[in-house]
């Protein structure tokens, strides 16, 4: 696979590495910042990577390319945290309102714990994959797992309900 | 239920709020050319390091007696270069030596780090100056550097202290990080930031720093080029704090 299996590689998975990347910064423009970083990582060696796996290739790009940016100095960086005015229908409020708590709760979380949440519940990997992708135990990844669940239960308000009922319980 | 359920539950139910709530986002247009350009400028930016290590490796050779020994005698050279990385010095206070092997071309136009996008420094005579193209780094330091084993990628908070020794009194470390990101860029585009006295990072303490000043600029208009510079100072003199903030502060992409 060449450069066209690259670009089209973007075009068929980029919409959801974007949201995965969302998740990891919390902010639209951080994360399409990480995306395009970790693109322009990936695509000299995109020969060798098409060959294996390149979905999950760059998904661990993203988990640990964000991590460094959080060991440097942009996790000082806390995006304001109100989206921009934008036109919206009524009903779009409640989506927004999820949107911006997730958001939030997902800032507080320290880093190894949002990589967690990212793979194993937004990425549906399994505990052993999730625990390669991230270059720790199996253990780790449970415990890690169960300090975020406690976390975001903590810190999505009781208003955010998954298809009408609460998501606390 | 049980505990296993409870957790299933929860695990089941945040499964599905994420898949609700995580927006989608819109791509932009242009997302496989600004790839592009990215990965130009990465591909620059080694190969302009590689260049400018290999001149200052060829030069250390020919032009430092202790390096070449035609007749086998001759004291063992100072160590110049680790990893490819050459560290080079600022031409000594009244100095007369210009151009020398591994000295930074002392010039009105000031120095310009490879790989740092254009950025561009007036080093402190005596000054030691370290390029980090793998980080995107440049250090600078009164005192002698050398990177770690390992090299600077994985530095507690980000700040790499490539030090030979800890500071010594009135000693200092500077490092001025360079990343791409646009929406960073475009936030501080348009207005100077200032140098700002911080908390020493863990990594500044380590090397008995006592005080930490940074900067956050930003590169050309368009280029997405954030520049962070952090100066560690072990109980620093008026006139060495002097120095630092005329560095920083003099640092400009001009």
């Amino acid at each position: 696979m060449g450069e066209g299996g690259f670009e089209q590689f973007v075009a068929a998975r980029g919409q959801r590495l974007l949201r995965v990347a969302w998740l990891l910064t919390g902010d639209a423009h951080l994360a399409e910042d990480l995306l395009q970083t970790v693109l322009a990582k990936v695509w000299p060696k995109w020969h060798r990577i098409a060959e294996e796996n390149p979905e999950a290739y760059v998904r661990r790009a993203l988990v640990h390319t964000h991590a460094s940016w959080w060991r440097r100095r942009w996790r000082g960086e806390v995006p304001h945290g109100d989206l921009p005015d934008r036109a919206l229908p009524q009903d779009a409020y409640a989506g927004v309102d999820l949107e911006q708590a997730l958001a939030a709760a997902v800032r507080a979380l320290p880093v190894r714990q949002r990589a967690v949440v990212v793979l194993r519940y937004f990425e549906d990997l399994s505990v052993t994959e999730t625990a390669e992708a991230l270059g720790c135990s199996e253990g780790t990844v449970k415990s890690q797992a169960a300090k975020a669940l406690r976390t975001l239960r903590g810190l999505l308000p009781a208003a955010v309900t998954v298809d009408g009922g609460d998501c606390r319980d | 239920m049980t505990a296993v359920t409870d957790l299933d539950d929860a695990e089941d139910e945040l499964r599905v709020l994420l898949e609700r709530a995580v927006p989608q986002l819109p791509a932009p247009a242009q997302r496989l050319e600004r790839v592009r350009m990215r990965m130009r400028r990465r591909r620059r930016r080694r190969t302009a390091a590689v260049t400018v290590s290999a001149v200052l490796a060829v030069a250390a050779v020919v032009a430092v007696p202790g390096l070449v020994r035609p007749q086998g005698g001759g004291s063992a050279p100072a160590v110049v270069a680790t990893s490819g990385h050459a560290v080079v010095a600022t031409t000594p206070a009244g100095g007369a030596k210009t151009n020398g092997p591994g000295t930074t071309p002392p010039s009105a136009g000031g120095y310009r780090p490879a790989g740092m996008e254009g950025l561009r420094l007036r080093p402190p005579k005596g000054w030691k100056v370290l390029p980090d193209p793998d980080t995107d780094s440049v250090f600078l330091s009164s005192q002698s550097l050398v990177l770690p084993e390992g090299g600077c990628a994985h530095a507690l908070d980000g700040f790499c202290t490539p030090l030979a020794r800890v500071l010594a009194s009135d000693g200092v470390l500077v490092m001025f990080h360079l990343t791409q990101s646009s929406a960073q860029a475009q936030k501080f585009s348009g207005f100077a930031l200032p140098l700002e006295d911080e908390v020493p990072y863990s990594a500044c303490l380590a090397v008995t720093g006592t005080r930490q000043m940074g900067r956050t600029m930003v590169g050309s208009a368009g280029s997405g080029t954030v520049v962070w510079a952090v100066a560690c100072l072990s109980h620093p003199s008026a006139a060495q704090t002097a120095r630092v903030r005329d560095l920083i502060g003099s640092a400009d992409f001009g």
